[in-house]
């Protein structure tokens, strides 16, 4: 792991855990650059994720940990820099954003399920359409993945019928789908009432046991604890820290880092 | 956990923001991803720009280069140039277009009643003043006498007589009170009462109050006494003026039965609640001008026989009937949208139906709905253009008398121009002074 | 009613009770006003009553029936001359719904037109259709009908002079003259061909979602249906001997004549409903194409569906549940703004109805009435249409 900022022993037992696991790389950031208008937002970030990996991304709003992983898929654009995702670049060819957004599982903050389509049909409009999967196949992939999720019986409801919790575990379902290679998780909890929480974290700890290729934004440190193989901590659009979870809740390295804990954790 | 940490900790130096790559942002940048992203956005960028050329070439052409704006007729104007703009003839009928065919020596009292109407509003968008909500009640109730006085003229007879003085003073009384407020920074009522001392009860200033406006009204009475203005029936009433006559009357007629309308409709008594439902449907389902036909020509029918209901009267009872439905159902999306809440909060304090409506329910409901109802008054504004269908002499039919005159027969292009242009500058307008208030409502809903 | 005052004086507290009890209340309000509203109709029924006997003027449907002593001046059908007034309505009626359901037509496919154009990341292209929006929605729909009809319509040369950019279809200041068919002997085998074409083309499409969900190939059957509906229809077409000849305008004497032809007021009156309208739809469709928040466009492309498909099956359904509902009473209004026919002498139903007839037969009820009957069924129906669109939707969300 090159891709800290300073060199330290503990992200160097962070990357012994990487390469131990899988030697395949899925997703690889490279010096990647990124701006609004004339906001720097990425600063050279580098980020090296094998198969299987489960990472969470944490740090202050406005750190860029959300716009980092929307440039997996390029739901955001960076300007300078590589993003290599399971072998394909990700450059201005249509083809290859597509190849990858079809590989490349998201979940959202406001959920965003399509209200006029149905439970099921939420699951099955990706692979019908974008793996021309015949529409039986496709009902009971989705079916599996719903009853997986533990909502089997809502698959004929609309998504304005259901609740906060309920919705966002259709939304994993409905990227599982797919069999995406790599999920991402943009805060999937904070739009959520306090108990509901629970059975969505329940759902992504039971997607990580499966072995997932995993980037979550989270604020949710038990479940970092619980589930990470890393955590990353990101301000000012760079990486400060990455590390195991023992090592960076036992010992963060930098002050700014131990601030933030110091919040999220006391505060 | 942090604070147990062994190592001491390293500072974390944030790299420096680095400019964006060139051509990412600014106006080259800019130009590149509005105008020129792909091979279809440039050819659709080329052509308008070219479409855009030819219209505003020739356009100014028309009304510039090629115009005419001294002339004395409309054959003097072809004479020296058959295609530009005769805007002498618009100047020549500008008077028609604004005033129709109100005596020209009387016109000064349409432009003093719009001033005078002018000068009354204006305190409502003065932030110093207090107090807006009896002034906005002053122009309700007090200025269509002063400004039906001033455009009808006439002996007044007994109704008016009284009235008249009490609209003048009402109005005297917004400016000083306006005026106080602005430069004492108190109202007008504490500006009068100051040489009384500051000793008097609340029931010694209502009485001292009560009796300066007696002096005051008996006062104007005895000046307005010999004031008196030539009679100009409204069959000579017309232009501009006419159709913001009609609208106006419309518009703040509309208000109050609208609201009152609306109420009906959600009423829990049903009986009421299937007139009012009656009402405000059939008038929505009919074209305006089925309306206006209407009350051409049944109200003779309608009314017993000593009674003769004039013209206008008549065109404005239906353009009245016509915008109290519509604004029924503006108000009545402002009452929907209102939290049930607020309702439920005002009978946990103990207020009865009509105090909950004044204070709590209505206020809420017109403010949020003010967008809609200057909406609502752009359409009334554009549809008293129906009035011409029936005769009535207004800014539309102007134009097309204006191109029957003598010396300026068959002009039709200009003033059309320019009363398209009138309607468009008074529409556009409230428009957008409606866009900024719902953008100012909605910043204020979401603080 | 506490029920203190009960126990204090039993004789006021029933008083009191009375006073107080919501229900006696709400029966007496309703009686004060149903008794205003019945006094005011009895005032003005007996008013009319006296007027009209004082003017011997009668009352009844029996006019209907007789002769209306003029001429329509333009009519989709014929009509027998003289024309009874039964048949004035009639045209009318028909005059009004024929504007309007082509002005409906148009001003929607150009409304939608105007409102991609506003949409459009091109930003002279979408500040030209703001303006045009702006501009039109600003200005009076009568203006608008004199521009076109006084303006363009009326000032458009004489026959001798026209228009003719295509042989058959000429424009000049009588109006627009265009060939209009005859049908041959052997033209219904191309109407039946059509027929078996629709049916082919359903079943095609059937059979092609069977395939998608039993084997996932997707099959282009909408593009494949329209091919087979127009190739076969050619096809019988041309194998019968095309049997449909055209009846085409041609210029004689100081007229064309032959063909089918529409008055200028028609073309100003269907043009500035169209125009004026399509700013008022391109506003819908603009508001409901934004209603849907980028949140699904993203969603729909982290699924990795492209953008086009993003727009079909994501983004156009869920605005058109925003966009409908408007556009539906939009039409109604079409419907009602077509009575401004009557300024340029369009024989619509408020024309030739409310006011040609009224003149002449004096029965200004019976006609006034009928008026209103007429657009008030318009309106219910569009209302009830409305209302059966927004049960459906409402079914879906809760």
């Amino acid at each position: 792991m090159s891709d800290t900022p300073s060199p330290s022993p503990a992200s160097g037992a962070a990357d012994h855990i990487a390469s131990a696991k899988t030697s395949r790389v899925a997703v690889e950031m490279k010096g990647v650059n990124k701006w609004y208008g004339q906001f720097h937002v990425l600063k050279d970030v580098d980020l090296l994720v094998s198969q299987g990996e489960r990472i969470v991304i944490c740090g202050p709003s406005g750190s860029g940990k959300s716009t980092l992983i929307r440039c997996i898929n390029r739901l955001e654009e960076h300007q300078r820099g590589s993003i290599v995702v399971d072998g394909v670049e990700l450059d201005r060819d249509v083809k290859n954003i597509e190849r990858v957004r079809s590989e490349v599982g998201m979940v959202f903050q406001q959920f965003n399920l399509f209200p006029h389509l149905t439970v099921l049909e939420n699951c099955t409009l990706a692979p019908i359409w974008v793996r021309s999967m015949p529409r039986r196949e496709a009902e009971e992939i989705a079916m599996e993945y719903l009853r997986r999720v533990r909502i089997p019986e809502q698959a004929a409801k609309y998504p304005g019928q259901l609740s906060g919790g309920q919705q966002q575990r259709v939304a994993i379902a409905r990227a599982l789908c797919m069999n995406p290679k790599v999920m991402l998780f943009d805060e999937p909890t904070s739009a959520l009432d306090p108990e509901m929480i629970k059975e969505v974290l329940d759902t992504m700890v039971e997607l990580a046991s499966s072995g997932m290729t995993m980037l979550v934004v989270t604020h949710e440190m038990a479940f970092a604890r619980r589930v990470a193989d890393r955590v990353v901590f990101m301000d000012h659009g760079e990486i400060v820290e990455q590390n195991t979870p023992e090592a960076f809740f036992g010992d963060p390295r930098y002050d700014r880092t131990r601030a933030f804990l110091g919040q999220i954790l006391h505060g | 956990m942090a604070t147990e940490a062994p190592n001491p900790a390293l500072v974390f130096q944030p790299k420096p923001s680095l400019p964006p790559p060139p051509f990412t942002v600014g106006p080259v940048a800019w130009v590149r991803a509005n105008l020129f992203s792909g091979p279809v956005n440039t050819l659709l960028t080329l052509a308008s720009i070219w479409g855009l050329y030819l219209t505003l070439a020739a356009f100014l052409e028309w009304a510039w280069f090629d115009a005419v704006f001294e002339a004395n007729s409309r054959r003097e104007c072809l004479d020296k140039s058959p295609t530009g703009a005769c805007w002498a003839g618009v100047r020549a009928n500008w008077g028609r277009l604004i005033y129709g065919p109100y005596p020209l020596a009387e016109r000064w009292r349409i432009d003093f009643a719009f001033l005078a109407l002018i000068a009354w509003m204006a305190p409502l968008w003065i932030r110093a003043v207090t107090g807006k909500i009896a002034i906005a009640a002053t122009i309700v109730c007090a200025y269509p006498f002063f400004a039906a006085y001033m455009f009808l003229g006439g002996t007044r007879e007994e109704t008016m007589t009284v009235l008249f003085p009490a609209a003048v003073l009402a109005g005297i009384g917004v400016l000083a009170h306006s005026a106080c407020c602005i430069l004492a920074g108190r109202p007008l009522p504490d500006v009068l009462l100051r040489p009384f001392g500051e000793g008097l009860t609340d029931k010694g200033r209502s009485r001292a109050l009560a009796a300066i406006a007696a002096v005051a009204y008996a006062v104007v009475l005895a000046a307005a006494w010999n004031f008196e203005l030539a009679e100009v029936k409204t069959d000579r009433w017309g232009g501009l003026f006419l159709t913001l006559v009609i609208s106006g009357i419309g518009i703040t007629s509309a208000l109050p039965s609208g609201i009152l309308l609306a109420l009906g409709r959600r009423s829990t008594m049903p009986l009421i609640r299937i007139l009012c439902v009656c009402y405000i449907e059939l008038i929505r389902s009919v074209p305006l001008i089925t309306i206006l036909f209407m009350a051409k020509t049944m109200f003779p029918l309608f009314m017993p026989q000593h009674i003769v209901v004039d013209e206008l009267v008549r065109a404005i009872v239906a353009v009245c009937l016509f915008a109290a439905a519509y604004m029924a159902e503006i108000v009545r999306g402002g009452l929907q949208a209102l939290p049930k809440g607020q309702y439920e909060a005002a009978a946990a304090v103990g207020l009865n139906y009509w105090q909950t409506t004044l204070f709590i329910v209505m206020p809420q409901a017109l403010k949020a709905m003010i967008p809609n109802i200057v909406s609502n008054f752009i359409g009334l504004f554009k549809d008293t253009t129906l009035v011409a269908i029936i005769g009535l002499k207004d800014l539309m039919l102007q134009v097309d008398s204006a191109g029957k005159d003598r010396d300026w027969l068959g002009l039709f292009r200009e003033p059309y121009f320019v009363a398209t242009a009138i309607y468009f500058f008074f529409c556009y307008c409230m428009s957008k002074y409606s866009q900024s208030l719902e953008r100012k409502l909605s910043a204020g809903n979401r603080r | 009613m506490p029920p203190i005052s009960l126990a204090v004086d039993a004789r006021r507290g029933r008083v009191a009770e009375w006073l107080y009890d919501s229900r006696f209340r709400s029966i007496v309000a309703q009686a004060v006003v149903v008794g205003i509203v019945a006094w005011g109709f009895w005032y003005l029924a007996s008013n009319t009553q006296e007027n009209m006997a004082r003017r011997g003027l009668s009352t009844g449907f029996d006019f209907v029936f007789g002769t209306a002593g003029f001429d329509i001046s333009w009519s989709l059908f014929q009509i027998s001359t003289p024309a009874s007034y039964i048949d004035v309505y009639k045209v009318g009626i028909v005059n009004t719904l024929a504007v309007s359901i082509l002005s409906i037509a148009f001003a929607t496919v150009l409304g939608f037109a105007v409102g991609m154009l506003r949409l459009s990341n091109n930003w002279l292209v979408s500040r030209l259709a703001g303006w045009y929006i702006e501009v039109l929605r600003n200005t009076p729909l009568l203006l608008q009908i004199f521009f076109w009809f006084i303006g363009v319509f009326t000032g458009l040369p004489p026959p001798r002079q026209s228009y003719q950019p295509v042989e058959g279809f000429v424009l000049n200041n009588r109006g627009f003259f265009m060939p209009a068919p005859v049908a041959g002997e052997t033209l219904w085998i191309t109407g039946v061909s059509f027929l078996a074409a629709c049916v082919a083309a359903i079943v095609l499409h059937r059979w092609a979602r069977a395939r998608q969900a039993t084997t996932g190939k997707r099959f282009p059957s909408i593009l494949a249906g329209f091919g087979i509906v127009i190739g076969a229809t050619g096809l019988a077409f041309v194998a019968t001997g095309m049997p449909l000849s055209w009846d085409v305008p041609k210029l004689r004497g100081f007229n064309f004549t032959g063909g089918m032809t529409v008055p200028p007021a028609f073309c100003a009156l269907l043009i500035a409903l169209s125009v004026y309208t399509s700013c008022f739809i391109a506003e819908m469709v603009r508001a409901g194409i934004q209603s849907v928040s980028h949140g699904q466009t993203e969603a729909s492309f982290a699924l990795g569906l492209k953008p086009n498909w993003t727009t079909r099956l994501v983004i156009v359904p869920q605005a058109m549940r925003a966009i409908i509902p408007p556009l539906i009473s939009s039409y109604l209004n079409v419907t009602k703004n077509s009575s401004l026919a009557v300024a340029i002498g369009y024989p619509d139903l408020v024309a030739v109805w409310m006011q040609t007839s009224l003149n002449q037969s004096g029965r200004a009820i019976e006609i006034v009435a009928t008026t209103m009957l007429f657009y008030m069924t318009c309106s219910l129906s569009i209302s009830m249409l409305l209302n059966v669109y927004n049960r459906r939707i409402q079914l879906r969300e809760r």
